[in-house]
């Protein structure tokens, strides 16, 4: 697995400044790019149209902030794919929008309008669950970035940076879970897809 | 600070020029002392995109000279090729009826041309314009030139790149880079500018349509975004004119259905209508058919024209906002629009930019030549020349892999910044299974059949082993040119598998190497043809003068004293004339040539008493000239 951090030299940090990062992608793509080799030997032309992909890949994935804590926590080991299992802190609310998703189904012209009205707030709950996950996921990335010293992927880490790492992730997870039924649930209200997805 | 790397191969020998190979008009261009222009030709800078081809596949006129032809010979000459690249027959046959060429109907593959009985591939047409503007530079710098910047419209696929890559190769060009165009005008623009910042590049020209966000960045042009449609442009409005014409005079006379030299007429005219009504707000249509005594008069207004083009150009709109969405941007973000592309002139278009990006856009660049002069300043830098510049363009479609029930499974998105790679794992699902196809696509749905279908990569030489041991790593790499490139190799065994394309609408490297050797034998044959016929006419005159002396000395109009007639050898130069004529006869070169040189000097002794006797009145300075 490339480590991005290392492709464009910089800290192994969630937080970043936008315009060093751009400006640290221009210098090395200045260097790098394939135009300025032009004409030199097809070995040589290779190497550089490597580099060159490595580099945009790298900031195309360090410049989003959810792609760079992704791919941060995969250099040390941690997914982030969602899982299929519902988080259990989120099981409630799923019943429920699963609940009125077949209440949906199955209703007559007349009580859907009582329905899609009991969505509204289920959706404000779910809104305001990704905030306070964001909230959290926030504090934790300071935590690890106020850190004096990083392990270096692949070594063990200590067990500060073990806590942070993991409960980042899972959190991440709960993320991805909550957009998701966000959005079929969304979709469903306006009637758009009746299927839950998850 | 920027290491300046500077090696040994940069294209130091040799000019390298930009071309941007348009539609309706091609251009090249040049950097001279720092400033970008274009070479100018006796007709000026542009070169119309029209060939004329006679029956045997000879090259008979291009640019202002076959446009003149299209009117007399309309089935030998054609036009808006660029349009068919890439394209199959059924992509454009709603179309073909207002084409005065003929396509071959042919369902696969990619759409062939019929001219004389021959058939021709976009790409071909496409060199011999090329070729020209080849021909033009050579002159200009009065030296070979063989390296060259192509520009296509963004939103070009793999396929019309690759095309456009391969028309270079067959005009014998070694195609540096392909720019997108509207990347190529930002780049003269930006320059020009020497201004940081975001703005969009609105390119509508005679058959395509491209909207580019960038950001430019102390010389860095990054895109962040491109949309567009390659079969929207200035074409399309001159169809519908026509269309317009064509049923007004069918209403006058029913019975009328044009010729294809009438066709072309009414598509110049509704190009001549459409062109003059930027600037003038009224225009007269005339037409006259004179070989069936009908004429079409009538008065045309820049309203009715803007009526007729509007559905041509709303389909503008819808590409501009998902580019800005694409980037993130709202019209408040992007500080100018530039307009590039002759279709730009109209008012209209000027006045949908406005509203669509809610400012003025910016129309001081000449709309004709700005793509020329981008493509020439990028091949300024890939000489070695202005290096603090660097373009990073994105791949305007999204590449994809057919995967279970026709589902398109993207593995590099649209707008990524190129070069760019990614990598999928295959694996076998029979005992021994040796081959894979991997199926790639280019487009933004969800099924593979509404996208378009590039190639078939057929993986071969996997090493036999139980099914789902084998696991083919397959690499997918996007140059800077926006080309793919695939790579494959067993993981277990590391062995590189050989890869077969299979391109759907275009050209296997097998064809293209095919064309290049028929072309070079075809140019051997053409060379050996001129050369005879050069001798021919050459051993005939001098045979005709030979034989003028002759008489006028045997006639005693030219006196040579007797002792010198001695010496002159007459018999030798009479064997040395009828060797020739019988040669003349034949149709060898070589013999032609060395009979020609032995007649020459058996007849130098004659030329010289004839110079000295001072009998120059009995021959003309030319006769004189003619037998020495």
């Amino acid at each position: 697995m490339h480590d991005y951090f290392l492709t464009l030299g910089v800290e192994r940090t969630f937080s970043f400044e936008n315009a060093a990062l751009e400006r640290r992608f221009h210098d090395l793509q200045r260097q790098s790019h394939p135009d300025r080799f032009s004409g030199s030997s097809g070995g040589i032309l290779e190497s550089a149209l490597e580099r060159s992909s490595d580099i945009n890949e790298a900031y195309r994935t360090l410049r989003d902030p959810l792609r760079r804590s992704k791919h941060l926590l995969a250099l040390y080991g941690f997914s982030v794919e969602q899982s299929k299992q519902v988080p259990m802190d989120l099981l409630e609310l799923v019943m429920n929008a699963q609940e009125k998703v077949a209440e949906l189904d199955s209703a007559s012209e007349d009580s859907k309008a009582e329905i899609l009205a009991s969505i509204d707030p289920l959706l404000d709950e779910l809104a305001e669950r990704r905030a306070v996950i964001d909230l959290e996921s926030d504090k934790l990335r300071a935590e690890w970035d106020a850190l004096p010293s990083h392990s270096e992927p692949g070594a063990a880490e200590t067990d500060a940076e073990k806590i942070i790492l993991q409960q980042l992730a899972s959190r991440l997870a709960s993320r991805a879970y909550v957009t998701t039924l966000l959005d079929s649930l969304s979709a469903a209200s306006k009637g758009e897809s009746m299927v839950l997805k998850h | 600070m920027p290491l300046q790397i500077t090696l040994p191969g940069q294209n130091a020998g040799g000019k390298v020029v930009g071309i941007d190979l348009g539609t309706t008009n091609s251009l090249v261009a040049y950097v001279e002392f720092g400033e970008a222009k274009v070479i100018p030709g006796r007709d000026g800078g542009l070169v119309p995109s029209v060939v004329t081809l006679d029956d045997y596949g000879n090259v008979t006129a291009v640019g202002v000279a076959a446009k003149r032809r299209a009117l007399v010979d309309a089935g030998h000459t054609v036009y808006s090729v660029k349009r068919l690249m890439g394209k199959s027959y059924s992509d454009v046959q709603k179309e073909s009826g207002m084409l005065s060429y003929k396509l071959v109907p042919r369902e696969e593959g990619l759409v062939r041309i019929t001219i004389g009985g021959k058939e021709y591939t976009p790409i071909e047409l496409s060199g011999f314009v090329l070729a020209e503007l080849k021909e033009r530079a050579e002159k200009y710098f009065d030296e070979p030139v063989s390296k060259a910047v192509i520009t296509v419209p963004a939103y070009f696929n793999d396929a019309q790149r690759q095309a456009t890559k391969d028309a270079g190769r067959l005009a014998g060009l070694d195609v540096l880079r392909i720019i997108n165009e509207p990347t190529a005008a930002a780049l003269a623009y930006g320059l020009d500018r020497k201004k940081n910042g975001t703005f969009a590049v609105f390119d509508l020209g005679g058959g395509t349509f491209d909207i580019s966000i960038l950001k430019l960045t102390d010389g860095v042009f990054e895109v962040l975004s491109t949309n567009g449609d390659t079969y929207l442009g200035g074409d399309d409005i001159d169809r519908r004119l026509m269309e317009l014409f064509l049923s007004q005079i069918t209403r006058i006379e029913p019975g009328f259905t044009p010729s294809p030299e009438e066709l072309q007429q009414i598509r110049l005219e509704a190009e001549r209508a459409k062109i003059a009504l930027s600037s003038a707000h009224s225009f007269t249509v005339d037409l006259n058919f004179t070989q069936k005594n009908i004429v079409y008069k009538r008065n045309l207004t820049r309203g009715e024209v803007e009526m007729v083009a509007r559905p041509v150009l709303e389909r503008t709109k819808k590409p501009c906002l998902e580019a800005m969405k694409d980037a993130g941007l709202t019209p408040k973000d992007i500080e100018e629009v530039v307009l590039v592309g002759g279709a730009t002139r109209m008012p209209a278009v000027k006045e949908l930019v406005h509203e669509l990006f809610h400012k003025k856009p910016h129309d001081s660049l000449n709309p004709d030549e700005t793509v020329a002069l981008g493509a020439a300043i990028q091949a300024n830098v890939l000489s070695g020349g202005g290096q603090d510049i660097l373009l990073l363009d994105v791949t305007p479609l999204s590449l994809g892999i057919e995967t279970i029930g026709g589902m398109m499974s993207t593995i590099i998105p649209r707008n990524t910044t190129i070069p760019t790679k990614a990598q999928e794992n295959y694996t076998t699902f029979a005992d021994n299974q040796t081959g894979v196809i991997v199926n790639v696509f280019q487009g933004e749905r969800d099924l593979v059949k509404d996208n378009r279908h590039l190639a078939s990569f057929t993986l071969k030489g996997i090493p036999p082993l139980p099914a789902g041991a084998a696991k083919v790593e397959v690499n997918f790499l996007i140059d800077a040119d926006g080309i793919l490139h695939v790579s494959a190799k067993e993981v277990y065994t590391g062995i590189e598998s050989q890869i077969e394309v299979k391109p759907s609408y275009g050209l296997s490297d097998e064809e293209i190497e095919r064309m290049l050797r028929e072309s070079i034998q075809f140019a051997k044959q053409d060379i050996a043809v001129r050369k005879l016929t050069e001798s021919k006419t050459e051993g005939e005159r001098v045979v005709a003068a030979t034989e003028k002396v002759l008489g006028q000395i045997r006639r005693g109009d030219v006196k040579i004293a007797p002792e010198k007639m001695q010496t002159l050898n007459i018999n030798q130069m009479i064997d040395a004339l009828y060797a020739l004529k019988k040669s003349l006869a034949g149709e060898d070169a070589k013999e032609i040539g060395d009979n020609l040189s032995a007649l020459e000097h058996a007849t130098e002794p004659l030329a010289h008493e004839i110079m000295n006797a001072s009998v120059s009145e009995a021959l003309s300075g030319k006769a004189v000239e003619e037998v020495s």
